[in-house]
């Protein structure tokens, strides 16, 4: 499973590193003075050194002797991956969904949502203890944050 | 001396009284729940400490830490499961002695040899910081550079299973933390015009991300896929009989050897940066059990397995603060988060500290030692009560955790961007945990990458562009050699690692 993933990752970062060193540091880093290290020094160094990196990380991952060799292991792993990349489609999207509520109408509506649908997501079936504490929390967290550390929390542009 | 009387004075204010208290309680209750640890509630309370002098900030901070290596050992003695990473070591006898029924015997020893072990290195950090900085301030940029470079490769070595994925998660670190301005040029760096970046990207930021978030997702995301039940408490069970309840003078006593010893090696230990709580809480239990007059009782609910193991692990909190006061270089992730609380409050941790902000560090000094007794204290009067925050459900605890996570994030910048910068760092972090590329190198190398960047410039200034000065100074000609060192022994190990599996 890991053998796959190291693959996978390795590959990720030779692109993520490529692209750094022919377009993000070349065409979004200021010029620098003549001497010593300039600005686009130490992100080059380390860029190039993933890319070294990561194709070492990649060859040696190939060259592993495969461990599981059955299609039962194989599945194994699909869905151990697949359960992560679904988990982080949903949480993600509660995620966006939120911080789009945050904006528009303010911390504690979005807040109460937020903790509730959370709560539900993670098993608690208790409606009354999850109604009453998706009100209160996020009441306690405003108050103590406006009037104890004077933060001000978003209002929202409907309510703001 | 004006320093440490105003430092004094600073340590016993209302105010950072209070919140030492707050803070060990917070510390203790998190340390207690399985899966929070101190680095990730540090993470969190930074923002919140904004207003806060900077001695009661950082003793908020500090009293957290201290709290949750008492509040690991709580869970690992009553429900054989570690509150935090260190605290797995406990669960072999603290977990033995719940069974006989004498769980709340086994939490008080956990109390004092946490207590004492603290105390230990907090003394050692007192006594032996300012002289360290005496001798850090004669070092120029290339030693400073060698020594930044060293620690990397340490932290890196000890600290990932795969080096190669080690030394990318190093170097993604120090090439995030250049995103933001130049510091000799100050233009734009990586920021693809974004105002938000301009500033770089904050530790904070990071740490709630990559540390509180993304394990808080990662562990609710095992539990679902394992079908556990989320709103169902934990169940914990305490006995009323005295004599399980109660740590006579003469058993305490019969820990003390053990809880000095061990406290010495978690001090020795703490110093290095990388080496953790973890390794001393098993050295300082393996030291116990050798130097025992019954050592097969060792692992069947042996008080003195307690005390080894919870002294040498207590002794890192303090211990790791010394390179963090002396050199600017944090020593785990908890002194890494600190780091971002003394940016805060604008104090530069490393050598200059003592002579520009003197007062802070003695405050910061006397209030280690008073959280010392407060924690005792705190610990002895609320013990049954902390057991019972094992019982808080899952589903509420950590949906909670998240919402304290989008609200910290925002407190540092009042932006709602900042939440989706964070947001991106979680899921760096989730799936990093997840491939296993060690995150603590990550953001290791986030914090010292701009001290590094820096060094290198002032020594390529200094030698007309010449790197070999590295090489050629002797302090750093040193660091250098250690360095190479530390890394072909690792690769040697892993080498020799590699060629026994493949031949199994």
């Amino acid at each position: 499973m890991m053998r796959k993933a190291d693959v996978v990752s390795g590959i990720v970062f030779i692109f993520v590193s490529g692209w750094l060193l022919l377009y993000a540091i070349p065409y979004h880093t200021g010029e620098g003075v003549d001497y010593g290290l300039s600005p686009s020094g130490l992100p080059y160094v380390m860029a190039l050194s993933i890319l070294v990196l990561a194709v070492i990380q990649v060859i040696f991952a190939l060259t592993q002797r495969k461990t599981a060799v059955n299609d039962g292991k194989q599945d194994e792993a699909t869905v151990f991956w697949r359960g992560h990349g679904k988990f982080w489609l949903q949480i993600g999207l509660l995620f966006l969904i939120y911080l789009a509520a945050l904006k528009l109408a303010g911390f504690i509506p979005a807040s109460i949502g937020l903790l509730a649908v959370l709560q539900y997501f993670f098993g608690q079936r208790n409606i009354v203890l999850l109604g009453v504490l998706s009100v209160v929390i996020p009441g306690i967290l405003y108050i103590a944050f406006r009037y104890g550390i004077g933060i001000m929390l978003p209002t929202g542009i409907l309510f703001g | 001396m004006g320093d440490i009387i105003l430092g004094f004075y600073e340590a016993f204010t209302w105010l950072n009284i209070l919140f030492l208290i707050l803070g060990i309680f917070l510390g203790i209750v998190i340390g207690a729940i399985p899966g929070l640890n101190a680095p990730m509630a540090i993470a969190i309370a930074v923002p919140m400490t904004y207003y806060l002098p900077a001695v009661a900030a950082i003793g908020f901070l500090v009293g957290i830490n201290k709290g949750a290596t008492f509040g690991g050992s709580i869970a690992a003695i009553l429900i054989n499961t570690p509150g935090t990473p260190e605290a797995a070591i406990t669960t072999f006898d603290g977990y033995a002695l719940t069974k006989k029924g004498q769980g709340e015997k086994a939490m008080k020893v956990a109390l004092y040899s946490d207590v004492i072990g603290d105390t230990v290195s907090d003394l050692v950090l007192i006594l032996v910081a300012a002289p360290l900085a005496y001798v850090a301030l004669k070092m120029g940029p290339t030693e400073i550079a060698s020594v930044i470079i060293f620690s990397l490769a340490l932290i890196i070595a000890l600290e990932s299973d795969s080096l190669v994925k080690g030394l990318i998660s190093g170097c993604f670190g120090i090439l995030i933390s250049c995103v933001g301005m130049d510091p000799m040029t100050s233009s734009d760096r990586l920021t693809f015009d974004l105002i938000e970046l301009q500033q770089g990207i904050s530790i904070i930021v990071v740490g709630i991300g990559m540390l509180a978030l993304s394990e808080v997702l990662l562990q609710l995301q095992q539990a679902r896929a394992a079908g556990e039940k989320g709103g169902v408490a934990q169940a914990v069970v305490l006995s009323n009989n005295p004599k399980d309840r109660q740590l006579s003078w003469p058993e305490l006593r019969s820990c003390l050897r053990t809880i000095f010893r061990s406290s010495g090696i978690g001090t020795i230990l703490g110093i290095l940066p990388g080496l953790g709580a973890i390794l001393a809480a098993y050295l300082g239990y393996g030291a116990a059990r050798k130097a025992s007059k019954d050592p097969e009782s060792f692992g069947k609910g042996n008080i003195e397995g307690v005390a080894g193991s919870v002294s040498a692990a207590a002794a890192v909190c303090g211990a790791n603060l010394v390179p963090l006061f002396t050199l600017g270089i944090p020593g785990n992730v908890a002194a890494a988060m600190l780091i971002g609380a003394f940016v805060i409050h604008g104090v530069t941790p490393g050598p200059l500290m003592f002579e520009e902000n003197g007062v802070v560090v003695y405050g910061i000094f006397f209030s280690l030692i008073i959280a010392n007794f407060l924690n005792l204290f705190i610990g002895q009067v609320f013990l049954r009560g902390f057991a019972k925050a094992l019982m808080l459900p899952k589903a509420v605890i950590y949906p909670v955790i998240i919402l304290i996570c989008m609200v910290g994030a925002y407190a540092e910048n009042s932006s709602i961007n900042i939440i989706f910068i964070m947001l991106i760092t979680t899921l760096l972090g989730y799936f990093m945990k997840l491939l296993k590329y060690p995150f603590i190198t990550f953001i290791i190398g986030f914090i010292l990458g701009p001290r590094l960047e820096l060094a290198l410039q002032q020594m390529l200034v200094i030698s007309d562009n010449g790197i070999l000065i590295l090489l050629t100074r002797p302090f750093s000609a040193v660091f250098m050699a250690l360095t190479a060192f530390v890394l072909i022994q690792a690769v040697v190990k892993r080498f020799r690692l590699y060629r026994k599996m493949q031949m199994a």
